[in-house]
């Protein structure tokens, strides 16, 4: 471990020296570029795009591209980039986390890194943290990139195609990381290559690089279409599940709501619906209602996550209490809990393409991030990401000063004791900055500064603009403001001369947050550039994180303490929250690195999906791309109908001749033969024959056929998609001996891709040879149940 | 899924072929319902309804099943449609409509009637839809233009809720029998279950109420094709009371 640790810091300071050395050549080259003229300067760009072109590295043109954005910085902005700015610089430049504290100027720094990489003329995307940021950063920074020559963008979600046809031809894009993502889905079910946006993802540059890649970690890019329910499979379902019983069918893990059948509920399942493997791939679409339901009746549970009101059902923020009016869950979930609760069924989301913003980042060729707290993650972005984390030291020495926790028993004490705290500095004129875990709790520290007439600034779901506008004036002489900890992130809190003089910036923390890195975050809030500030955090035993991580500890604890009023001392308490935290930060890291895992697999699965449709929508001909499908697709009828442990006498032959005469659409006669090998060799001809016959329908309507095969393969992929996310559900639930949970889900997730797949090729052999049915009509008939 | 059996019943497995207007979720709606299905013996067919689609035309999906060891074709086996004791539709399954029948299978069918084979007014129907096979030898019925539509439809219902006499003879079955204002009409079928022509020289009736005759008519010449049914109508002079009780008598 420490030799470890002793490695890293050698790796780090290493770095830093050859990092030094390129900022004395940068430095060196600042008189030259003062004399230069502003056409010299986009001239020496332009020279600089050459030499990358003709196959110089980007290490040989750092140092001059470096100088030169330092001088359009000053002569466009008035910004010097100081020395800590360039090593920032340097460390995106190669793809690293540059850890810098609020306030050394992350926007200018990456001015550097997206200049420099923009010279390769293959486009950069700058991620900011909302579109409000984007288009400040690509008006301010954009100025400097603009001088030099190069092209801006900004992607906002509000632009229409040709806008954001421009927007992406620029040289450098700034926008949010969401919308590249669904930008990148888009580009993916389009029918014409023309139609898409996306270049090459090369090089991507994310502002607040851990809430984007640790914090939303769980939050996948979802692309949804709108469709019926089967609701006659939806009751039937329901009917079985309601006979269920807790342990006997279907296990439930209330820590993180998940729910798995058991040997005996698949069983019932299994024979309720005359089939033999409920996890086979064919069986996907069962699976997903009988996942879905079971989530409905065991994990939701009525008044508490939901409530039915007007015929409807009601979504409940567990945070807040309030209802989610007009928020629904996905893919049939919604649906489900509709049928138990016997209200009109609505039309279900269902995913027609996701992806995590990690994985779409994971799609560039070099990703970069800057953040004011990286360091205490850096183990999980080196595994997880390949990208290590490089800690800029600050431009002048950090002045700010963080106080211990004071603890209370109770958290009415804890809100008194803010309110105090906030009286105190209030009536010295220093600003005070209550950061929350949650609009609730913003709340009820409002309600205790009421009760003590203190006049406060609350950020409570308010937009975006009004956001940043209250943060950037928090820094007032006076000022008191209550905001969750992610409001206005990415927006610094500027102190005015008389705040500077009462001391800065105080920063309360009322409850310690699920890792220490976003307690970081909070109290970076103050102290920024050299200012002074100061913070602390007022923490009880009955916040929520003792109670959850740390159940066993704080009863014995809280029986010590029972009397006790005012600030706890006790050296067991104080280390409680320590523990607790440490608990949820690694009981989360867990359950990011397992879902990064599973994503891996979806990953895998949507690169091969796109690369055929890729294939389709480019290729000139079809004709190469299904050549195979054909041979494919019947052999796979003669795996499926016969069995090399029957006798051939016993082989349902009809049901063979039956399977290939519907997709060749003429009659088939087939010897009883001796092996399988024999019955595939008695088919060759037949195989060629209906190869030609596709051939021929293609070439008769080879435009209609690719819209069918993309049609086919989008249908094919949304199915799969559901099928998937169903077997995610209470994967670590399963109980497979000896099983990791993501070994199942490789293993049966290439089952259900491989079914996916085999289902495409046979639609397309099928229509080729039906020929006219190559157009696309619906008219399926649903059944129902009297 | 195999076939499955226990000690009193076959469950033939439930087959699905491409060309079925189903989705994939359909096909857990019919697993569903056959596993519900009562055991067969060996060798039996049955059919079930499994739902009813449309009245106008009525088409509906019934589940086909067989315990015959090997796959065998249709021709013109009749299926009628129930509604408690009253018979609604029948249907007879040719070739052309039925794909081959798989050995020991259970397969969806959907089923279209027409018009005409079609006996009540469907949205009026109070008890469930079940159906049936029939065993019926007499597979046509020969209604002349002079019947209305509903007369025939009613024809038809009676023809077909009824055995066939035995094959070496011939029957008359009453279908209805309409008081007007100065006379009484009856509507009679003529049944041939035999396999020649039948031709009758003059058929004669009278009216009975009781054991009072009240009214006499005979009937020209008839010929009935071979297992086949005729109708028949004929015209008594007697103006009944609404609430008088009358009866055909045929006098041979």
């Amino acid at each position: 471990m420490f030799q470890r640790v002793k490695q890293l810091l050698d790796e780090q300071s290493r770095r830093m020296r050859r990092y030094e050395k390129i900022v004395l050549s940068i430095n060196s080259l600042e008189a030259e570029m003062q004399q230069k003229t502003d056409d010299e300067l986009r001239a020496l760009t332009v020279s600089l795009k050459e030499r990358l072109e003709t196959g110089e590295t980007i290490e040989s043109i750092t140092a001059t591209a470096f100088a030169l954005v330092r001088e359009a910085s000053i002569r466009t902005l008035g910004f010097r980039h100081y020395d800590v700015q360039l090593l920032g610089g340097l460390s995106l430049l190669e793809g690293h986390i540059a850890e810098m504290a609020t306030g050394e100027g992350k926007t200018l720094v990456a001015s550097l890194a997206s200049f420099t990489q923009a010279l390769h003329g293959q486009g950069v995307h700058v991620i900011t943290v909302n579109e409000y940021l984007a288009q400040r950063d690509a008006e301010q920074i954009g100025q400097i990139h603009r001088f030099l020559g190069l092209t801006v963008g900004i992607n906002r979600s509000d632009l229409s195609f040709e806008e954001k046809q421009l927007a992406y031809a620029a040289d450098i894009t700034y926008g949010v990381g969401t919308e590249f993502g669904f930008d990148y889905l888009r580009d993916h079910l389009v029918s014409r290559k023309e139609d898409r946006l996306q270049r090459p993802l090369r090089f991507a540059l994310i502002d607040e690089v851990d809430s984007i890649l640790i914090d939303e970690a769980k939050t996948p890019l979802i692309m949804a279409e709108r469709d019926t329910v089967h609701e006659a499979l939806q009751q039937l379902v329901r009917r079985v599940i309601e006979t269920f019983k807790a342990e006997e069918d279907y296990n439930f893990d209330d820590e993180i709501k998940a729910v798995a059948l058991t040997d005996q509920g698949i069983e019932t399942i299994e024979r309720s619906f005359g089939i033999d493997q409920l996890f086979a791939a064919e069986h996907a679409v069962l699976f997903h209602y009988v996942i879905q339901a079971l989530r409905a009746h065991v994990v939701l549970t009525r008044d508490i996550d939901y409530i039915v009101k007007d015929d409807k059902i009601a979504l409940v923020d567990l945070f807040t209490g309030r209802l989610m009016e007009g928020r629904s869950l996905s893919d049939g979930l919604h649906q489900a809990l509709e049928a138990k609760e016997n209200v009109t069924v609505t039309e279900e989301n269902r995913t027609t393409a996701q992806i995590t913003v990690q994985h779409y980042f994971r799609l560039y060729h070099h990703v970069s991030g800057m953040t004011g707290t990286a360091a205490t993650s850096r183990d999980e972005f080196l595994k997880t990401y390949r990208m290590d984390v490089v800690s800029i030291p600050s431009n002048r020495p950090k002045i700010r000063i963080d106080d211990p926790d004071v603890l209370f028993l109770t958290s009415q004490e804890k809100y008194q004791a803010i309110a105090k705290a906030t009286r105190r500095a209030h009536q010295t004129g220093q600003p005070v900055l209550i950061g929350t875990t949650s609009i609730e709790q913003s709340l009820k520290v409002a309600h205790v500064l009421d009760l003590e007439n203190i006049r406060y600034e609350i950020l409570n779901a308010k937009t975006v603009d009004q956001e940043i506008r209250i943060i950037e004036t928090a820094g007032q002489a006076g000022r008191i403001t209550i905001a969750t900890n992610m409001a206005g992130r990415g927006t610094d809190i500027v102190l005015d001369e008389a705040a500077k003089q009462h001391g800065g910036l105080f920063v309360i923390g009322t409850e310690r947050h699920e890792s220490v890195r976003i307690d970081n975050q909070l109290r970076g809030r103050a102290g920024r550039q050299g200012d002074p500030g100061l913070t602390r955090f007022y923490l009880s035993l009955e916040d929520e994180l003792p109670r959850r991580f740390a159940k066993d500890r704080l009863i014995r604890v809280q029986k010590k303490l029972t009397t006790v009023s005012g600030p706890i001392t006790l050296k067991e308490a104080r280390h409680l929250l320590s523990y607790a935290q440490e608990t949820c930060e690694s009981v989360n890291r867990s359950v990011r690195d397992e879902l990064v895992q599973l994503e891996d697999v979806i990953s895998e699965q949507r690169l091969a999906i796109y690369r055929l449709r890729n294939q389709i929508v480019e290729s000139a001909s079809l004709d190469t791309f299904i050549q195979p499908f054909a041979s494919r697709v019947i052999h796979a009828f003669v795996d499926h109908h016969l069995d090399d442990e029957l006798v051939p006498e016993e082989w349902p032959l009809e049901l063979l001749i039956a399977d290939i005469e519907q997709l060749v659409q003429h009659p088939v006669t087939l010897d009883r033969v001796e092996s399988i090998d024999e019955m595939k060799q008695q088919l060759t001809s037949l195989i060629a024959d209906t190869e030609s016959v596709m051939q021929d329908h293609l070439a008769l309507h080879e435009e209609a056929a690719r819209r069918f095969m993309l049609l086919a393969l989008d249908e094919q992929w949304t199915s799969h998609l559901t099928a998937m996310n169903s077997l995610k559900e209470g994967i670590h639930l399963r109980g497979y001996a000896q099983e990791q949970p993501v070994r199942i889900f490789e293993q049966e997730g290439m089952a259900y891709f491989t079914y996916a797949i085999g289902s495409f090729e046979k639609q397309v052999v099928s229509s080729l040879c039906r020929f006219e049915s190559v157009t696309i009509e619906g008219g399926m008939i649903h059944a129902t149940v009297d | 899924m195999q076939p499955s059996t226990d000690t009193a019943s076959l469950h033939p497995a439930l087959y699905f072929t491409d060309d079925m207007p189903i989705v994939k979720e359909d096909e857990y709606v019919f697993r569903y319902v056959a596993t519900q299905l009562p055991g067969l013996a060996p060798g039996q067919m049955a059919i079930h309804l499994f739902q009813l689609l449309e009245k106008q035309p009525l088409r509906l999906i019934a589940l086909f099943q067989n315990t015959l060891d090997q796959s065998f074709q249709l021709n013109d086996l009749v299926v009628l449609a129930l509604s408690g004791d009253q018979l609604i539709a029948r249907k007879t399954l040719s070739v052309e409509e039925i794909p081959v029948l798989l050995p020991m299978a259970t397969l969806p069918l959907w089923l279209e009637f027409s018009e005409e084979d079609v006996f009540v007014d469907l949205d009026s129907l109070t008890d469930p839809v079940q159906l049936v096979f029939s065993n019926e030898l007499l597979t046509d019925v020969q209604i002349d233009s002079s019947f209305s539509e509903t007369e025939r439809q009613r024809i038809r219902q009676i023809a077909f809720s009824h055995p066939a006499p035995p094959t070496d003879g011939w029957s008359l079955l009453p279908v209805s029998l309409l008081k007007k204002e100065t006379s009484v009409e009856a509507i009679v079928l003529v049944r041939n279950p035999s396999d020649q022509l039948l031709t009758l020289d003059q058929l004669a009736f009278e009216l009975v109420t009781g054991e009072t005759t009240v009214a006499q008519t005979e009937h020209p010449t008839v010929s009935v094709f071979s297992m086949s049914e005729y109708a028949i109508r004929l015209q008594f002079n007697y103006s009944a009371t609404a609430t008088e009780r009358l009866a055909l008598r045929y006098l041979p």
